[in-house]
């Protein structure tokens, strides 16, 4: 499944294979995902959430605390490893039940 | 210290006639401003850019438009959020022409009152040069796009 990092409709990230486990201690998430491409820039900037397109158009969004991403810039860090800390999920056409989302 | 010049990606809704509503950019930054001058200019005779007059409307149009709220004729939402621009330009062909003419004109007038908003902040922007520059910048060819027909 398909997911962006967004800084409101510029997108800093478009990812695959993504992975969020919550913390059970804290309200975080911690995020892991492949990158299809990124721009370093744009994931600099502040106020980013993660956005995960998920079956029938539903959507769910998370505040970006921090981010990382790992690749080779050369290549716009495609096939690179992203990761964030999240926020509190902020649901969007869809239930957020369990603790790991697996997708 | 002073104010960034980075443009922050803002939305604003524009609201048309029957109801409808478009959702565009609040401002265009230097890449978009680029990106639209490069879709409506065409080299022309010995290689000299000429503005296109067929695409300076839609042009506008592509680089501000986000979202809108038009149905399709079943009734249901045309999705062009997140689209490429190919895909909302055939939407855009897709819909009647006084439509399309209204939508522009709004886009239009949203960004003559950006831009007068803009030179009045730039006026009293402390350090900002009084004289006018001594080569036409691209502010200039922003004359082009509001007065160009659709």
């Amino acid at each position: 499944m398909r997911g962006s990092v967004r800084w409101s409709y510029h997108r800093a990230a478009e990812v695959l294979h993504w992975h969020a486990t919550r913390d059970k201690a804290t309200p975080a998430w911690r995020l892991r995902a492949t990158v299809v491409q990124a721009d370093p820039f744009l994931g600099a900037r502040s106020g980013l959430h993660f956005v995960a397109q998920l079956k029938g158009g539903h959507a769910w969004q998370w505040p970006v605390l921090e981010l990382q991403i790992a690749g080779a810039a050369a290549s716009r860090f495609a096939g690179g490893t992203l990761t964030a800390r999240l926020g509190p999920i902020e649901v969007t056409g869809g239930a957020a039940k369990g603790t790991v989302i697996l997708v | 210290m002073s104010e960034s010049r980075i443009v922050r990606p803002e939305t604003t809704r524009l609201d048309i006639s029957g109801g409808d509503w478009l959702l565009v950019k609040k401002r265009l930054n230097a890449g978009e401003q680029r990106r639209a001058f490069a879709r409506m200019y065409r080299e022309g005779a010995a290689g000299r850019l000429q503005i296109d007059p067929l695409q300076t409307g839609l042009a506008l149009v592509l680089s501000y438009l986000l979202d809108w709220s038009l149905l399709d004729e079943a009734g249901k939402p045309i999705a062009i959020m997140d689209a490429d621009d190919e895909t909302k330009a055939a939407a855009l062909d897709a819909i009647d022409y006084d439509s399309f003419v209204e939508i522009k004109n709004a886009i239009d007038a949203h960004q003559n009152a950006n831009e007068a908003e803009a030179a009045a902040k730039k006026k009293i922007r402390p350090g900002a040069p009084s004289s006018a520059p001594s080569s036409p910048s691209p502010v200039a060819a922003d004359g082009a796009l509001s007065g160009s027909k659709s």
